[in-house]
């Protein structure tokens, strides 16, 4: 099938919001079960999903998601009920199909019909047996490559009927289940209760009731029996291994209808008990009333704000690209300085109307700076998208690590732009997935501690002097500061008498090749990642900074800047040229001091800054734009580390800092080394932006000097 | 370097150099040079140190600083530059001091244009600078070859 890219284009990103919308539904699930605009939510992203893939011809997913559409059918009819098994199963089908998605996206096939078929069968299983049970899962395709080998679980069968006058050999069957419960997962569990007699026959001291138990466990056969050891010979108890019946031989068949078809044709209820049964079930609202928890006209008003909160949040989703913005940023920006210009001119003029004139444009002015705020609201979204990322891999990492994780947030609705978002999720991810696997202990640790099993991850955004930072902060072990120390040691990074901050020793955790983790997890624990944590921070201009206390936790501070195209920028003169140096790399502004300047070779110096000595750039030699050389003006030097080398740049002026948008030369001239673009500067006039490793390489390779000579010779030819 | 170490600390165009001791064989005043035929830049000619001939060069002229005319206030230290004994000239010498190993930078960060393979360190002595030469590597394999031919 055929169909055309634009058509692909929308399915891609409808699928991928849908997925999306599919999680968080599941996710708020989890936490309020009864929830039924979640599973109506969930139910209609899937259903589109699915009529979207059978439009665009992958039918594979539109199968899938079919199947997977019946088993919410079930739970939307409440013939399912929300588990925890349930919600782990669903969220991996959501996986699945993401990975699906993914595949055909890079123009590959969705998925091998062989690991379709398992998947299938592993929904088929779950319609088939039910929500108490939960079929043992095929590790996921994109995670088998990570996770470790899955355990071995074996099924077992096991068939217990005990005879009447059990309780007179002081047995009890309630105490052999509970230690058979501690083998494994009950898959499921079916009491019979067919031997029940009439209540004039009943006795209170016989034992009626037996029991079918479908069993997963890693133990082995004969760990089974031995529960029953003491019963095992004179009642009518077997146990089978039906582990290969379980993986393979599901009756598909069976797996299609619904509970109430199979518990009738399995003769355990007839069909008129089935339909009362349908009848009496109620939706939650329903119920309430019911219990006169709330009135009629309260519940009707809340589910007519759920039904226009759906519909606003389909509206406000539209999807432009950034280009179209970033050329709305631009022209924003060139009215407010034609603004800047007119107001010049006009403070001049002293004709009719002055006033009127001044106040009106001082009006436009005002009206342009909120036009451009608002321009550059448009690239902006809220964390909350970013976090119920988080929230899912916590659970997920929990759950693998037998951790009990709670995940708490504040200021979701903190907006940021959009490629900041984008390269700090990664970031941000790898320090929860360090929250879970190093800070959060073990239940029992914790106890141990005296801290509540469950642990606490907070993460936290907010806005303060036009930053954005983003705390996150969990309440485990701390930052093992000897650890640290020791490794530093052994890694030759310090001495050992050397004394050390706090704070110096917990940036060492940003070097690379430093794990504090004996044990190395999958995810994080390799020692590499923090190095890149902070590296790829910066380069958006953020920064991090952590704060621990042994046993109280761990806090890590992001600072993002609120638009990546913002930069900081120091504002610099030489020799009345203004540049602009990129704050993120300036460790210092010093007076320029004579005295530390000494001369080195023919021509260069070198400045003693914090006792060493650094080589002095000198920008109107490295930049030549027809300046004349240094005349002894320079009041201040400011010095820069590129991460390769520092080196001080003497200047005639630091003037304040400024927020700049920097503008590729490359647009509509070319690439300028050492430049990384120009600002427009308040009052119109153009200003450069320094690159700083291209600064580095001119002035350290001296490649200058053959630019310089060919560029002389230029000119020269055209004079 | 990892001691106390002593240097013969010299001036050249007002910058201060320094050599390890046990490098320098002695000092003597400037006497005249005698130039060779055919020498090559920085090879200043020959002196006759008590009946030994000895080839003199210039630092000057090695890191490109700026000419001047000799005086006999010029000194030539005599040192041992790859086996082999050499005089060179400087401007004065001024002391002798002794650097411990904080005290001296290592001179992977220095401007481009100085000659750092010449260059075994940056000594730091209250507000000097001092730039510790690598004797050893003061004279290329080429320039020992010319040397040789000599």
């Amino acid at each position: 099938m055929i169909v055309d890219d634009e058509t692909l284009q929308i399915f891609f990103s409808e699928t991928e919001e849908l997925l999306k919308l599919a999680e968080e539904s599941l996710l708020s699930l989890e936490s309020s079960p009864q929830s039924v605009s979640d599973i109506e939510q969930l139910f209609r992203s899937v259903h589109t999903l699915k009529s979207g893939a059978g439009m665009v011809g992958y039918n594979r997913i539109s199968d899938y998601a079919h199947l997977v559409e019946s088993l919410l059918e079930r739970l939307r009819s409440g013939k399912l009920a929300v588990t925890n098994n349930l919600i782990t199963f669903l969220l991996d089908s959501i996986d699945f199909m993401r990975f699906m998605v993914d595949r055909v996206s890079k123009s590959e096939d969705e998925v091998d019909p062989e690991v379709l078929d398992k998947r299938k069968d592993q929904v088929r299983r779950y319609l088939g047996v039910d929500g108490i049970s939960s079929s043992e899962k095929e590790p996921d395709p994109v995670k088998a490559a990570t996770q470790e080998p899955a355990k071995e679980f074996s099924f077992y069968k096991i068939h217990l009927k005990f005879r009447r006058e059990l309780f007179y050999s002081g047995q009890d069957p309630l105490l052999i289940l509970l230690s058979l419960s501690e083998l494994g997962e009950f898959v499921q569990v079916v009491p019979d209760l067919s031997e029940f007699p009439d209540f004039e026959n009943f006795s209170m001291y016989d034992l009626y009731i037996s029991w079918q138990i479908i069993i997963k466990t890693e133990q082995s056969y004969e760990d089974i029996e031995d529960v029953f050891m003491f019963v095992i010979d004179d009642n009518d108890i077997w146990i089978e291994d039906i582990t290969n019946q379980y993986r393979e031989g599901i009756d598909i068949d069976l797996a299609e209808k619904k509970l109430g078809q199979v518990l009738v044709e399995k003769g355990k209820i007839t069909e008129e008990v089935l339909t009362d049964a349908l009848k009496k079930q109620k939706r939650l609202g329903d119920i309430l009333v019911e219990d006169g928890r709330i009135h009629t006209e309260d519940l009707e008003k809340a589910v007519a704000v759920q039904e226009e909160r759906r519909t606003v949040y389909r509206k406000t989703t539209i999807r432009v690209d950034v280009e179209k913005i970033d050329s709305l940023v631009n022209l924003g920006e060139e009215m407010g300085i034609g603004l800047a210009k007119v107001k010049t001119l006009f403070e001049k003029y002293t004709g009719p109307g002055q006033m009127e004139i001044s106040e009106e444009v001082e009006n436009l002015f005002k009206v342009n700076q909120d036009f451009q705020e608002r321009v550059q609201r448009v690239r902006m979204f809220s964390l909350e998208g970013t976090f119920h990322r988080f929230q899912r891999m916590a659970r997920d990492l929990a759950l693998q690590q037998n951790k009990q994780i709670k995940v708490i947030s504040a200021g979701l609705d903190t907006e940021l732009d959009k490629e900041v978002i984008e390269y700090s999720t990664d970031p941000l991810k790898h320090l929860v997935r360090n929250c879970i696997d190093h800070g959060i202990e073990s239940p029992k640790e914790r106890e141990a501690k005296g801290k509540p099993p469950t642990g606490i991850i907070k993460f936290e955004a907010y806005q303060r002097g036009g930053k954005i930072f983003i705390e996150i902060c969990d309440d485990g072990k701390g930052i093992d500061l000897k650890g640290i120390h020791r490794k530093a040691l052994e890694r030759g990074w310090i001495e050992p008498e050397q004394a050390l901050t706090e704070e110096a020793l917990l940036d060492f955790i940003f070097k690379p090749g430093l794990s504090t983790s004996s044990k190395v997890s999958e995810i994080s624990g390799r020692g590499v990642g923090m190095d890149v944590v902070r590296t790829q921070l910066n380069q958006i201009g953020g920064t991090i900074d952590i704060h621990t206390e042994k046993d109280k936790g761990t806090t890590f501070i992001l600072c993002l800047p609120l638009i990546s195209a913002f930069m900081e920028a120091l504002h610099v003169l030489v020799q009345d040229t203004s540049f602009l140096v990129p704050l993120q790399t300036v460790v210092g502004t010093e007076k320029f001091d004579k005295r530390l300047v000494k001369g080195i070779g023919a021509q260069e110096r070198l400045y003693r800054f914090r006792g060493d000595y650094i080589p002095l750039a000198d920008m109107t030699k490295i930049l030549h734009i027809g300046m004349p050389p240094t005349n002894g003006n320079t009041t201040a030097v400011v010095i820069v580390d590129t991460g390769k080398k520092v080196f001080g740049m003497p200047v005639d002026e630091v003037l304040d800092p400024q927020q700049i948008i920097v503008k590729t030369l490359e647009t509509n001239y070319r690439s300028v080394k050492g430049i990384a673009g120009a600002t427009i500067l308040g009052d119109g006039s153009v200003s450069l932006v320094l690159d700083l490793l291209g600064v580095e390489e001119i002035f350290f390779r001296n490649s200058f000097k053959g630019d310089a000579t060919h560029e002389s010779e230029e000119k020269v030819e055209q004079g | 370097m990892s001691e106390i170490q002593q240097y013969v600390i010299f001036s050249l165009n007002e910058q201060i150099y320094g050599i390890e001791v046990p490098k320098i064989k002695e000092v003597v005043s400037y006497r005249k040079i005698t130039p060779l035929p055919n020498m090559v830049g920085f090879i200043k000619g020959i002196i006759n140190l008590r009946g030994v001939v000895l080839p003199v060069f210039d630092l000057r002229e090695k890191f490109n600083l700026s000419e001047t005319t000799y005086t006999p206030f010029h000194i030539i230290i005599v040192m041992e530059i790859s086996g082999r004994a050499m005089g060179v000239i400087v401007d004065e010498i001024s002391d002798v001091v002794e650097l411990s190993p904080d005290e001296v930078q290592a001179p992977s960060n220095l401007p481009p244009d100085v000659q750092a393979e010449y260059i075994k360190g940056i000594g730091k002595k209250e507000h000097e600078l001092i730039v510790l030469l690598d004797v050893d590597r003061l004279l290329s394999s080429k320039e020992l070859e010319i040397l040789d031919a000599t």
